[in-house]
């Protein structure tokens, strides 16, 4: 079970985990067949170091106005991908497998965030937390929406 | 008709004026008839026609007024029936040959027509203090 | 019920009793003497009423009559009791006493007996749970429709003048101005400014007279919002201007009514009158010291009156002309003293802010928006009319809930908001909350309230020119901008209609409107170009269609548009001349102009859509012509050697190479092969055909007429190589060094069958639709042996999906066997893409269905032997304006069965492509230039591997555009946009239209249920040559229209007499 000391260790440990997808999406984009997975995957890194960067300017900046500010902003969960499994990033991956993959991830991420939330005791860390499981599940959110759009149009 | 000179004079032409509306409403019968030029289009005056005609063959006392549009203007002409106790009920796309129908089925032997019905009002209007929100 | 016959006459003779005739009776009493009454014991009942009556002493006063049969034999035994005409059912001995106590002596009805109608008064729906009423908060139209605008009296029982009342003895202006400015009340014509702040401008002006106008000029094409509260409570408006007359300090107001509004000013000028002899307009209002009056001044017909400055200068007597603000008119105003200008509808909410308080406003709606919005709903909308909902309400609820959706069931296409100086929006707006900022981010504008909905029928370029027309005929013509750029814009707009537009017309539209919006005088200039603009954003594909291709989707830009169905057929088959033709027995040269197009005429006879048919203009009126059929009929009845396609241009040397025998391939193929090209298909499976074959069956599409026009294709000269697949047997390389192709064309089609992705799909018993139907397809058709097929006999069977390749899996499974066959579907059946006849079928053929619900876990060890099922409910619109399902969470079911088949989607296979392989879209369709060519050069692709899985006319229009492009690559190395042209054959028309004004479209015969199980014999039947002869007759002919329209001449005559039918026989009865 991962302790947290304070906030920085809490910031740290995402940002980890967002290098983590951020490699495993860009390596992922170099032995895909599919032209058009193989794009998606690069926008997903990229996406990814740009969630890196923004909880590198919570880290070094004001903590409670980001916490503030992020809860101001809606979220949605389509729950389209709750009930599915599989996704992968093969070479052989099709779009909706690598959609499915990073779906879950982000659910995955976001389930973790809210029990960690669920453990502290500290106010701040708690937001903090909820704040992250926000952020995921907007993440997901966008990957459900093009799932939508993609696999689900005729169904 | 007297000048409204203060608060009061305009409170008991209100009262007055509510209660003879509820009298109407709690003994006798109102027809209502769309009269905005939605309905007009529609030939709401043809209707209206159609059923004075036929309140007068029939001998039946009622009280006809007008009103103007409610908004669902795809129904007009809209012809509402209210009767002692009852609920008053809408008809739409009323036109003049469904009126001796309409008067006999509902207003003699007391059974709206339900395919022709568009809903009714929960109160009684004019007995109410506050304005229907519909 | 009442037979006028027996209604109670007294003076009528009759047979009492001891002859009183004169004597008035208490009662008739019939009772129903009838064999159905009769054996349910009538007789008894009379015999008990006698005596009963005889025992009351009632026998002079009540006369017992048994009747014949009345005919409502169910409900018997029935007694009629006059005069009151009261009905008793199911009338018994026992009853008897009841009734002579209740009704004959106290008149009152003995409850229980009475006739209980099936639609009682409580089975009504009340208003507030009819979606249309139930979603409206009403303030401004609270006594619209309810009640008679010309009493005065009814407005006051009604709460009228209470606000008045309250404002002038317990309020000062400041308390108004407060109370105003707290609710948060935006002005409602359309240019949102807080109505409260604009009053406290106008009161702190010193400066006297001063003046409240009331701006009801509404000159917004489709808008009535503001004619009907003037008709329908015009107290309102004019108790909210006494209110703002206070507040300001005015003591006179204007009211600028439009003169196309008669009624409202008719009803205006009385109800002003009852105010003045009530004291509530005029001197000493209510004992207060407050004297307001006001005047009824009619405007003149000119849409710019609608904008205050102009308005002003209309009242004054001038010419409507805007004029520069500042200073505005709360500080200079009309006679150029400080003025309030607001809407009727700002005016009609005023009395109940007051009366109510701002917290109250304020907590309708979103905060920035708060109250009420009202909007005139038209167009192509169920529920056209008026209606007044809270602010912040979705697009999306005021149209499907409200609004009752799009007739027909017709797919959204925009709404336009605000009038002529608004914008559209697409159906991916749909969520848009409504108010005022939402809307303005959104693309469009509030305005006024003008709501006008459009469906696909509707050409967008159309619409736009439509409004800018109305926008440059209203310009006043003072300033430059609006005067010269509006009819600039029209200019662009209507050659772009007329399809001689070009891209820097496109350009110039947003050149001109850029200027237009920030150097006009007025909003009526700064706005003309919103629409256009609006369209150009979110429906630019149009735009370009229109320019690039002189192509009007919607079918509506009349020189584009030579008739609907050739405009609504992707390929563009020439129907009309076809039809004509059938009509005079000339089916070969029917057939011959059908195959300059499509060469599948036998087989899209029968499997097509028809797009041709949704927009056929007979439609209109009353049914479209059955299209199809006929084109069925003509292409079965091919008399002679079967067709051997013509050489268009002279054989050459080079070589193109097909990948795929489906309908892409093989038009594509076919028509390389015409211009002379050796063609050469390579086709994966053991038969030709691609979906045709594999994905149709045999019920729908029999095989020999399916084999018939492939083989007609490879008598132009394709070779087609069965079993040869790209990727296991050759490359794309190959192709072009070993079989020497110089051109490649891809039309592999989407047969790849997209996952559930749930846990347990991979147990056995999971066989997906498209594999499901391509073993049966093999089978039947003969290239593989019957013992392939899928063992479905006495299984039950779950199909999950809803398109076309679902329904024709499930009716499969059924014929093969299967003892229960069911389909689920996440969507509603109104969503559902498969062919409505294909799913009625289905009912027919016992199929159950399951809607809103979405599968989540294949059941079973290593064997299926279920599926979970979650059920789900519609809640937001998606980007495409459908309501997307959500699970409902723990209400599931399991439905146990042993086959599950997968059919939710297909997609191109593109795992025989190399890592630097050809660019895909994220739909795993080829990406193509304008020429379809794709990213590596020489390699063309159409059909389904373009567009993603279609219909069988959109791949042969593909197939037919990409050989143009080939064929010019081929000639000049250059990639060029298609076009493929045919000649145009016009035909005459030999009937006399009206001769079938009247005749209705046939019904196709069908096989009967009973015929149809476990076989797979067509179920269509098509119709005999009369039918379709005379079908053929119903067409409008529209492209004969479009002949005048386009000023050519009309087709010569040339056949002296009908063709007899190829029987020889006459077709017709002597």
């Amino acid at each position: 079970m991962e302790q947290f000391n304070n906030i920085e260790a809490v910031l740290k440990r995402a940002i980890q985990l967002e290098v983590e997808a951020m490699t495993l999406y860009s390596s992922a984009a170099q032995t895909v067949k599919d032209d058009a997975v193989r794009q998606r995957l690069e926008e997903m890194a990229a996406q990814e170091r740009g969630h890196k960067a923004k909880l590198e300017d919570v880290l070094s900046g004001n903590v409670r106005w980001a916490i503030r500010r992020s809860k101001a902003e809606p979220v949605t969960d389509l729950r389209l991908s709750d009930h599915l499994v599989g996704g992968s990033l093969e070479p052989n991956a099709d779009y909706q497998d690598v959609l499915l993959f990073a779906a879950r991830r982000e659910k995955a991420a976001h389930e973790f965030y809210k029990a960690m939330g669920e453990m502290v005791d500290d106010k701040l860390t708690q937001n903090l937390f909820e704040m992250l499981a926000d952020e995921e599940l907007r993440h997901k959110y966008v990957l459900e929406k093009t799932y939508e759009e993609v696999v689900y149009k005729d169904f | 008709m007297p000048k409204l000179k203060s608060l009061d004079d305009l409170k008991r032409v209100r009262e007055e004026a509510q209660q003879s509306l509820k009298t109407r409403l709690d003994t006798g019968t109102t027809i209502i008839v769309g009269m905005g030029t939605c309905g007009i289009a529609a030939g709401a005056r043809d209707t209206m026609h159609a059923i004075l005609t036929e309140l007068a063959a029939r001998n039946i006392d009622a009280h006809v007024t007008t009103v103007g549009c409610i908004g669902q203007c795809v129904k007009e002409p809209l012809v509402d029936i209210e009767q002692a106790g009852q609920p008053r009920i809408t008809y739409g796309n009323v036109k003049p040959e469904m009126v001796s129908r309409l008067i006999e089925e509902h207003l003699i032997n007391n059974r709206p027509i339900e395919e022709w019905v568009v809903g009714r009002l929960e109160s009684n209007v004019a007995s109410t203090n506050v304005a229907p929100t519909v | 019920m009442m037979d006028s016959n027996l209604v109670f006459n007294p003076a009528r003779q009759g047979g009492a009793p001891g002859g009183d005739s004169d004597r008035l009776l208490r009662a008739e009493v019939l009772i129903c003497g009838g064999t159905g009454c009769h054996s349910s014991s009538s007789q008894e009942v009379t015999a008990a009423m006698q005596a009963e009556v005889a025992r009351r002493g009632l026998e002079g006063e009540v006369r017992v009559v048994p009747t014949g049969c009345r005919g409502f034999c169910s409900m018997g035994p029935v007694m009629m009791i006059y005069p009151e005409g009261i009905l008793y059912c199911q009338v018994q001995e026992s009853d008897v006493p009841d009734i002579v106590e209740e009704t004959l002596l106290k008149g009152r009805q003995v409850a229980r007996l009475a006739y209980q109608e099936p639609t009682q008064h409580r089975a009504l729906p009340f208003y507030h749970d009819i979606p249309f009423y139930g979603k409206q908060i009403r303030i401004a139209l609270r006594n619209c429709g309810m009640i008679n605008p010309e009493s005065i009296d009814e407005y006051i029982a009604h709460e009228g003048y209470e606000a008045l009342g309250k404002v002038l003895t317990g309020m000062t202006p400041e308390d108004v101005l407060r109370e105003m400015k707290d609710s948060g009340l935006r002005g409602r014509g359309g240019a949102g400014f807080l109505t409260g702040l604009k009053w406290e401008f106008a009161r702190r002006s010193q400066n006297f007279p001063k003046y409240v106008i009331c701006n009801a000029d509404e000159g917004d094409p489709g808008a009535f919002m503001d004619r009907s509260i003037l008709e329908g409570d015009p107290h309102s408006v004019m108790e909210g201007m006494t209110i703002a007359g206070y507040a300001i300090g005015a003591s006179l107001g204007y009211i600028y009514c439009r003169a196309e509004y008669p009624l409202a000013i008719q009803r205006l000028k009385t109800a002003i009158a009852q105010a003045h002899e009530y004291g509530l307009l005029g001197e000493n209002i209510l004992g207060s010291g407050f004297s307001f009056d006001l005047k009824v001044k009619e405007g003149a017909g000119a849409f710019v009156c609608g904008e205050e400055t102009a308005l002003m200068a209309s009242i004054e007597g001038k010419r409507g002309e805007p004029r520069p603000r500042p200073p505005f008119p709360a500080v200079a105003g009309l006679w150029n003293k400080p003025s309030n200008v607001n809407n009727v509808k700002s005016y009609a909410m005023s009395p109940q802010i007051m009366l109510k308080g701002a917290p109250w406003f304020k907590s309708i709606g979103p905060e920035k928006s708060p109250g009420t919005a009202i909007f005139a709903l038209t167009g192509k909308i169920n529920n056209t009319g008026l209606i007044e909902v809270p602010m912040g309400i979705s697009l999306g609820e005021i149209i499907y809930d409200v609004g009752g959706g799009i007739p027909k069931g017709k797919p959204f296409k925009a709404v336009q908001t605000g009038g002529p100086l608004g914008g559209c929006l697409p159906a991916s707006a749909l969520n848009t909350p409504v108010d005022f900022d939402s809307l303005t981010a959104a693309g469009a504008t509030m305005g006024s309230g003008g709501m006008i909905v459009v469906d696909d029928d509707t050409c967008m370029v159309e619409f736009a020119k439509y409004f800018l027309q109305f926008a440059t005929a209203e310009s006043c013509g003072k300033c430059v901008p609006c005067r010269v750029g509006g009819m600039r814009l029209l200019e662009v707009l209507t050659r772009i209609s007329e399809g001689h537009g070009t891209d820097q017309d496109v350009e110039d539209i947003k050149y001109i409107s850029a200027n237009m919006q920030s150097a006009s005088l007025c909003s009526l200039g700064q706005l003309t170009p919103g629409p256009v603009m609006s369209a150009l954003r979110f429906f630019m594909d149009e735009f370009t269609e229109h320019v690039h291709n002189q192509n009007c989707p919607a079918g509506q830009c009349k020189a584009l548009v030579r008739a609907k169905c050739i405009n609504a057929c992707p390929a563009g088959v020439e129907s009309p001349s076809y039809l004509a033709l059938v009509a005079q027995g000339r089916y070969a040269e029917g057939l011959a102009i059908h195959r300059e197009r499509n060469p599948f005429a036998s087989i899209c006879g029968r499997v097509c859509p028809a797009f041709c048919e949704q927009k056929c203009r007979r439609g209109e009126i009353d049914e479209s012509i059955s299209i199809r059929l006929v084109k069925r009929y003509m292409a079965d009845h091919e008399v002679g050697a079967p067709w051997t396609p013509n050489k268009v241009e002279a054989d050459k040397p080079l070589k193109v190479g097909v990948v795929g025998a489906g309908p892409g391939g093989l038009t594509a193929a076919l028509r390389l092969a015409q211009k002379g090209y050796k063609v050469t298909v390579y086709e994966k499976l053991p038969i030709p055909g691609g979906m045709m074959s594999v994905g149709i069956p045999d019920y729908r599409l029999p095989t020999d007429a399916l084999l018939g026009e492939i083989q007609s294709i490879m008598r132009a000269g394709v070779d087609i190589r069965c079993n040869t697949a790209l990727g296991a047997d050759f490359t794309l390389d190959d192709l072009f060094e070993k079989e020497g192709c110089n051109a490649i064309v891809l039309a592999i089609g989407a047969h790849k069958s997209r996952k559930l992705g749930v846990p347990g799909e991979e147990k056995a018993g999971v066989l997906h639709g498209t594999d499901f139907l391509r073993e049966v397809g093999l089978a039947q058709r003969g290239a593989a042996p019957m013992t392939t097929m899928p063992d479905v006999a006495g299984k039950k069977v779950a199909v999950v999906g809803g398109g076309n390749v679902a329904l024709d899996a499930a009716r499969t499974a059924w014929r093969l066997g299967a003892s229960e066959v069911h389909v689920i579907y996440r969507r509603t059946r109104a969503d559902m893409p498969a062919y409505a006849e294909e799913v009625h079928a289905a009912y027919e053929e016992g199929i159950r269905f399951h809607f809103l619900a979405n599968p989540i876990e294949v059941l079973g060890d290593e064997k299926v032997t279920g599926v979970m099922v979650q059920r789900q409910r519609l809640g937001e619109f998606d980007a495409g304006g459908r309501r997307r399902p959500a699970p409902i969470e723990g209400d599931t079911f399991v439905l146990p069965v042993d086959v599950i088949v997968p059919a939710i989607g297909q997609t191109t296979d593109t795992t025989w492509m190399q890592k630097a392989g050809i660019q895909s879209t994220r739909s795993s369709t080829f990406v193509v230039g304008d020429a379809y060519q794709t990213s590596r050069g020489g390699v063309f692709a159409c059909g389904d591997a373009v567009s993603g899985p279609a219909t069988v006319i959109e791949a042969v229009a593909q197939g037919n555009l990409v050989s143009v492009a080939v064929d010019h690559w081929l000639k000049t190395g250059e990639y060029r946009r298609p076009r493929y042209e045919t000649e145009r054959v016009d035909v005459a028309q030999l009937y006399n239209l009206d001769d079938y004004a009247n005749a209705l479209r046939p019904h196709v015969p069908e096989l009967p249920y009973q015929d149809r199980v476990g076989t797979f014999k067509e179920v269509e039947l098509g119709f005999d040559e009369r039918t379709v002869r005379e079908e053929a007759k119903r067409c409008l002919r529209c492209d004969l229209e479009w002949l005048d329209y386009m000023k050519l001449p009309q087709p010569g005559v040339g056949l002296v007499a009908e063709a007899a039918s190829p029987s020889g026989e006459s077709v017709f009865e002597a």
